[in-house]
């Protein structure tokens, strides 16, 4: 009977602790909370990831200012260390939901949109050291007071070693993300300056078309982009792709034209004219449809388009969000809406209806057949494309024209952020915050008082 | 057996069907929430049709699952 028990209490006790574990993978870290900032930051136009570190910093600070108020107003003989510790469980919730609503509320609309390739002078790499040496500080800070002045995890040795271990390890792991992160931008900032003018090869590029989602992710510090560039000789055989105006710098890899709303598809045209091969990479945007009627529309030779799949991590963090139960499903509804839509807007038949796999490409015939697909990883990717449109290699492309007819549908304005918006945002963030801790004492107060 | 043993077992068999119930549903609610980003309207209304189905599903099993440990136990 007791071993029923035991059974029954170790299946709730791993319930709620996949409960936690999903509720902290949301919420939990710190690095998680810049990053729900930030993306309040991007709904409303601002682009540069230190505003939404900068919140994260003071917000640290303010936690901390908070443990340390319900110690003195709450911590009594009647408290057990369970509610203490709820009590602190209550508190980060409480306060992250504040910040997050007040900013909403609070932050203005901004138009930032802006022309990236410009010589940006921020040392990424001491930011990110700075925050990740700010991020050890403020656990530790948090350790002493929950160990030393709270009296936490005082019960068994076991206990204490565990809460230890726990805290070292997530905050190793913690630092470690916010430096690498930071420091990504310092490792992409002088890529963003790479024009085509600059080129010295007369090989006709390679036009990348793709969801600008496909481009977000990244695994091992590389975008998909990167990835599969990273091996390749760009500097001989040209890769160029269009790029998501709202990034804050423009990625590595293929060269990024950083085309208007209004003459993205006048910068595709363009490209569409002079380029050795086009790559059209499974995805599922309006713009993605555009291009592939554009290949009709321009009588594209059949033998210089391929349609492919990328590596299956980058596949899976576009398109399936972390859902582990909606893995299969999602790669063969977007792979599926895919075909569809090269056999409506491209004319492309032929293609499988499931899910063929990562890294395959597909090439077609004269009557745009698909042909047996073929599946090259890494460098082998680009080289097979490479291998396939010898016939249409030519050394006529002229960078320095092609440059000047893309710069037309570039985007101009190259300043960041004006200083009246600037001071906008300021005054927003300090609003905000001093709203988020007044309400949270407010709360915290009224709870002391129902308390009593 | 005592039946104060008999109303443990059934409070925690209770509870431990109650969650199971909470998880399939905000797994079902995040694949809702996942395919309605993707713009899928025929997957959206196979998991509001699995979602639906569920109700009655599970009302069968609490009932089958009390029968039966009245039964057994």
């Amino acid at each position: 009977m007791d071993e029923f028990y035991h059974l029954i209490d170790w299946a709730l006790c791993l319930s709620g602790l996949i409960g936690l574990w999903f509720f902290f993978s949301r919420t939990g870290g710190p690095l998680n909370k810049a990053q729900a900032y930030m993306s309040v930051f991007r709904e409303k136009g601002i682009y540069n990831p230190s505003y939404g570190l900068a919140i994260a910093f003071v917000y640290a600070l303010l936690d901390i200012a908070l443990s340390i108020v319900i110690y003195v107003w709450f911590y009594n003989d009647y408290w057990t260390d369970s509610d203490f510790g709820i009590a602190h469980l209550g508190r980060v919730i409480l306060l992250y939901t504040i910040v997050l609503v007040s900013l909403h509320v609070f932050l203005p609309k901004i138009d930032n949109r802006h022309l990236r390739k410009t010589i940006n002078t921020v040392d990424y790499h001491k930011m990110g050291l700075s925050m990740a040496a700010f991020v050890v500080v403020c656990v530790a800070v948090e350790y002493w007071l929950k160990r030393f002045v709270y009296g936490m995890w005082y019960g068994e040795e076991s206990e204490s070693i565990l809460a230890t271990v726990a805290v070292v390890a997530s905050t190793a792991w913690i630092a470690s993300s916010v430096y690498t992160s930071l420091n990504r931008y310092e490792s992409i900032k002088n890529a963003s300056e790479r024009t085509l003018g600059a080129l010295k090869t007369r090989h006709a590029p390679i036009v990348f078309l793709r969801s600008f989602v496909l481009d977000k992710p990244q695994r091992k510090g590389m975008t998909f982009d990167e990835y599969i560039c990273s091996t390749f000789a760009l500097n001989s055989q040209p890769i160029v792709s269009l790029s998501d105006p709202d990034d804050f710098l423009p990625t590595g890899g293929s060269i990024k034209i950083q085309s208007t709303d209004e003459e993205w598809e006048s910068a595709i045209n363009t490209l569409l004219m002079e380029c050795r091969a086009v790559v059209i990479f499974e995805g599922k945007t309006v713009s993605l449809k555009t291009e592939m009627a554009k290949i009709q529309r321009f009588h594209i030779p059949h033998d210089k388009v391929f349609v492919a799949t990328p590596p299956q991590n980058y596949r899976l963090a576009a398109w399936n969000d972390g859902k582990i139960t909606e893995r299969k499903y999602t790669l063969n509804y977007i792979w599926n809406d895919f075909v569809k839509a090269l056999d409506t807007y491209g004319g492309m038949h032929g293609l499988p209806e499931t899910d063929p796999g990562e890294c395959m490409i597909f090439s077609f015939d004269k009557h745009w057949n698909c042909k047996a697909p073929v599946k090259k990883t890494g460098k082998d990717f680009l080289g097979y494309v490479v291998d396939q449109t010898v016939v249409h290699e030519n050394d006529k492309c002229d960078y320095i024209s092609l440059a000047e007819k893309l710069n037309r549908f570039e985007l101009q304005h190259t300043q960041v952020l004006s200083k009246s918006d600037e001071k906008r945002i300021e005054k927003a963030i300090i609003k905000a915050l001093i709203m988020s801790a007044l309400m949270s004492l407010a709360v915290i107060l009224l709870i002391k008082l129902l308390v009593k | 057996m005592t039946p104060t043993d008999f109303q443990t077992i059934e409070e925690s068999l209770g509870s431990l069907f109650f969650i199971l119930v909470l998880i399939y549903y905000f797994t079902q609610l995040g694949r809702l929430r996942h395919r309605k980003k993707l713009d899928d309207t025929d997957g959206v209304k196979k998991v509001k049709k699995q979602m639906l189905w569920g109700i009655p599903v599970f009302i069968v099993l609490f009932f089958a699952m009390v029968l039966s440990s009245s039964l057994l136990l």
